[in-house]
């Protein structure tokens, strides 16, 4: 009896230093997007803490007020588009890039039933997430791609983001 | 969208199944554009780079092994992405 108490102190001050000597390292996502899947799957599968991580992901939308969390020091590391961390260090911010996962827009503009070719699109207005975020960028060069000329020949809204539904 | 209150909006490709089933139109597609922009990244701050440099670079390990399953394990890779944005 007293070997087997012993046996599971042991096992329990064996597993106390264990989980403490995983290093806590907070990520924030700033998209619902495949590529913010990646986190979800390495978590998923282990590969954070075979590494010694322990590895909080935090769904903050928009890549601005995401910037706005990694500078005050909330989160350690985000997952982002290129111009909100550029954004930031133009204002003076100290934020490195050590990653890139895409070097393509990877957009598709959709519309109403009723607007079914690139000649309907002028005079229509179209919604983005926040002005100045990827999704701005995104549908200006498309509709510049496609021969509208964003906000003389077309509207654009900020109407907000992709609700917050992460689960971890 | 949907509702009419706009005409149209950008959303991450691949949506056009989904598009499909709300009976929008996908007029155009930036992939095939091959419009070049620094799309996603993982950014920190130089300060907690430089701190915190053996962290950073295991979690790019296993990062990177994340990567190498969505590439080799289709049917998890789905599964798991749409079971936690769900």
């Amino acid at each position: 009896m007293k070997k087997s108490l012993l046996l599971f102190f042991l096992l329990f001050c064996w597993a106390i230093g264990n989980a403490g000597a995983q290093e806590r390292i907070r990520v924030g996502l700033g998209s619902i997007s495949l590529q913010s899947g990646l986190v979800h799957i390495a978590i998923d599968r282990g590969l954070f803490a075979k590494y010694g991580l322990f590895t909080e992901s935090v769904y903050i939308p928009g890549g601005s007020t995401n910037v706005q969390v990694l500078v005050s020091g909330s989160l350690d590391v985000s997952q982002l588009s290129g111009a909100p961390g550029v954004a930031a260090n133009l204002e003076g911010a100290d934020l490195v890039y050590f990653l890139g996962l895409l070097d393509k827009l990877n957009y598709q503009l959709v519309t109403r039933p009723e607007v079914k070719s690139v000649e309907q699109l002028k005079g229509r207005k179209f919604a983005v997430s926040r002005f100045a975020s990827s999704a701005d960028f995104g549908m200006r060069a498309l509709l510049k791609r496609l021969g509208v000329e964003p906000v003389k020949e077309a509207t654009i809204l900020q109407i907000g983001d992709e609700p917050p539904v992460s689960r971890r | 969208v949907t509702s009419g209150n706009v005409d149209g909006t950008v959303v991450n490709a691949p949506f056009s199944s989904e598009a499909e089933r709300l009976k929008l139109n996908v007029i155009a597609d930036s992939v095939k554009m091959n419009i070049q922009f620094f799309n996603t990244g993982m950014l920190g701050s130089k300060r907690y780079m430089d701190k915190q440099d053996a962290k950073v670079m295991n979690f790019l390990r296993a990062y990177l092994e994340a990567i190498k399953i969505l590439k080799t394990e289709r049917d998890y890779s789905i599964k798991a992405i749409l079971t936690t944005w769900r």
